[in-house]
C-alpha cells in the first residue's frame, strides 16, 4: 500500500487542513490491489457528496449513542441505584446543563426538553474533539474536524431553528398565537419597524449559531496550521534558523491546542446554551 | 560564515514567496478588515476582563460565578470577531 501521507504534513496552503476532501485523499492512489480500491470507493463516496467530514459527522453520532447507552441501560434497569464510574461522568454533565441551563431559563417545565438539549451538546462536543485527535489529519489530507464545515454546522442550526420553533408552536397550541408572542407588544405606529427588525433577528440567529461554531473550530485549526507551517518553509531552506522557529512553534503550537481544546468544549456549551435561549423565548414568551 | 547575508537571502526568498501569493486586486481588503474587527474584539475582551477581574476582587466568593460568566460571554465576544475572520477567508478563497 502506498503511503504518501506523510509528504502532506507541510501542506502549501494552511486553508487545505480545514477543507473537505475525499475520503482517503492523500493517502492512497489510484494504482492495484487494495489500496485501488480505497481509493475506488472514496472517489464514488466523494461523488455523492460523502466526504471526509461528512464520515466524520457519522462517526461521532455513533459515538454519541454509545455515550449515553450504557448509562441509560443501567438506570433503566435499576432507577434508584448508584450509577457507576461512567454514569457518573455523564451524571456531571447532565446536571451541569439542568442547573444551570434548563432550571434558570426554563424551569420544571423545561425537563421534557432536557433530553434534546443533552444531545446538542454531546453531539457537538464529540464533533469538536474529533478534530483534535492530531494524525486523524493525515488519513486523507487535512480536513478532520465535522464542524468546520459550515454546511454541518449549518444542519445543526436549522435542527435547531425547527426545533425550537415547532416545541413553541406545540407549547402555545394556535398557530397565530404564536406569531402574535413572535414580536413585544409596543405601540401601533412603531409596530412594522419592530416586525421588520424581529424577524431579521429571527432569521439571522441560526445562521449566527451556525457560523459562530464553524468559525471557532476553522480559526483554530488554521492557526495552528500555519504556526507549523513556518518550520516546513524555512526548515527546507535554512536549517539552523528552522531549527530555533521550530522549537519556538511547537511551544506555541502545544500552548494554541490547549486553548483549542479548551474552545471545544465552550463552543459546544454556548450552542446550547443559545438554543436554550431561544427555546424558552418561544416556549415562554412573557419571561 | 556569512550569516547576516544568508539570513537576509532567506528571508527576501520568503518575501518574494509571499508575494506570488498576495492578494491583489481588492483581495487586499478582506484582511485588513478583519484587522480591524480584531481590534474590535481586542477592546471588547479586555474590557470585559478588567470588570470581571475587579468584581472578583471585590467579592472573592463570588468568584466561581464570575469566572463562568466571563468565559461564557468571551466566547460570544470572540464570535463576533471571527465571523469578520470567516469573511476574509471566504474572499480569499475565490
Amino acid at each position: 500500500m502506498t503511503f504518501s501521507g506523510f509528504n502532506l504534513l507541510a501542506a502549501a496552503d494552511p486553508m487545505d487542513h480545514v477543507n473537505d476532501k475525499p475520503l482517503f485523499d492523500g493517502l492512497v492512489q489510484k494504482g492495484e490491489g487494495f489500496s485501488n480500491w480505497l481509493w475506488e470507493v472514496s472517489n464514488h463516496l466523494y461523488g455523492l457528496g460523502i466526504t471526509k467530514q461528512v464520515v466524520l459527522f457519522f462517526i461521532a453520532g455513533i459515538l454519541t449513542l454509545l455515550f449515553f447507552w450504557s448509562y441509560v441501560r443501567q438506570i433503566k434497569k435499576d432507577p434508584d441505584g448508584v450509577p457507576g464510574r461512567w454514569g457518573n461522568f455523564v451524571e456531571t454533565i447532565l446536571d451541569v446543563l439542568r442547573d444551570q441551563l434548563v432550571l434558570p431559563f426554563i424551569g420544571e417545565s423545561g425537563m421534557k426538553y432536557l433530553p434534546m438539549l443533552a444531545t446538542f451538546f454531546v453531539y457537538i462536543l464529540i464533533c469538536n474533539l474529533l478534530g483534535l485527535i492530531p494524525l486523524l489529519d493525515y488519513v486523507g489530507h487535512g480536513g478532520n474536524t465535522a464542524t468546520a464545515n459550515i454546511f454541518i454546522t449549518g444542519g445543526l442550526a436549522f435542527c435547531a431553528f425547527f426545533l425550537y420553533h415547532a416545541l413553541g408552536l406545540r407549547e402555545q397550541g394556535n398557530i397565530f398565537t404564536y406569531i402574535k408572542n413572535l414580536f413585544p407588544h409596543v405601540p401601533v405606529f412603531i409596530l412594522p419597524l419592530i416586525i421588520v427588525i424581529e424577524l431579521m433577528a429571527h432569521i439571522i440567529r441560526p445562521c449566527a449559531l451556525a457560523i459562530r461554531l464553524m468559525a471557532n473550530m476553522m480559526a483554530g485549526h488554521v492557526m495552528i496550521a500555519v504556526i507549523l507551517g513556518f518550520t516546513a518553509h524555512l526548515t527546507m531552506d535554512w536549517l539552523v534558523g528552522g531549527a530555533v522557529v521550530s522549537l519556538i512553534s511547537v511551544v506555541a503550537v502545544t500552548a494554541l491546542t490547549f486553548l483549542e481544546l479548551l474552545v471545544a468544549i465552550i463552543q459546544a456549551f454556548v450552542f446550547t446554551f443559545l438554543t436554550t435561549v431561544f427555546l424558552s423565548m418561544a416556549v415562554h414568551p412573557d419571561h | 560564515m556569512d550569516m547576516p547575508i544568508e539570513f537576509l537571502n532567506v528571508f527576501s526568498g520568503f518575501l518574494a514567496q509571499a508575494g506570488e501569493v498576495a492578494p491583489s486586486g481588492y483581495g487586499l481588503y478582506a484582511p485588513i478588515g478583519a484587522g480591524l474587527a480584531a481590534i474590535g474584539v481586542g477592546l471588547g475582551i479586555g474590557k470585559l476582563a478588567a470588570s470581571s477581574v475587579e468584581s472578583i476582587a471585590r467579592q472573592p466568593e463570588a468568584s466561581a460565578d464570575i469566572k463562568g460568566a466571563m468565559i461564557l460571554t468571551a466566547a460570544f465576544i470572540e464570535g463576533v470577531g471571527l465571523f469578520a475572520a470567516v469573511i476574509a477567508f471566504m474572499s480569499l478563497q475565490k
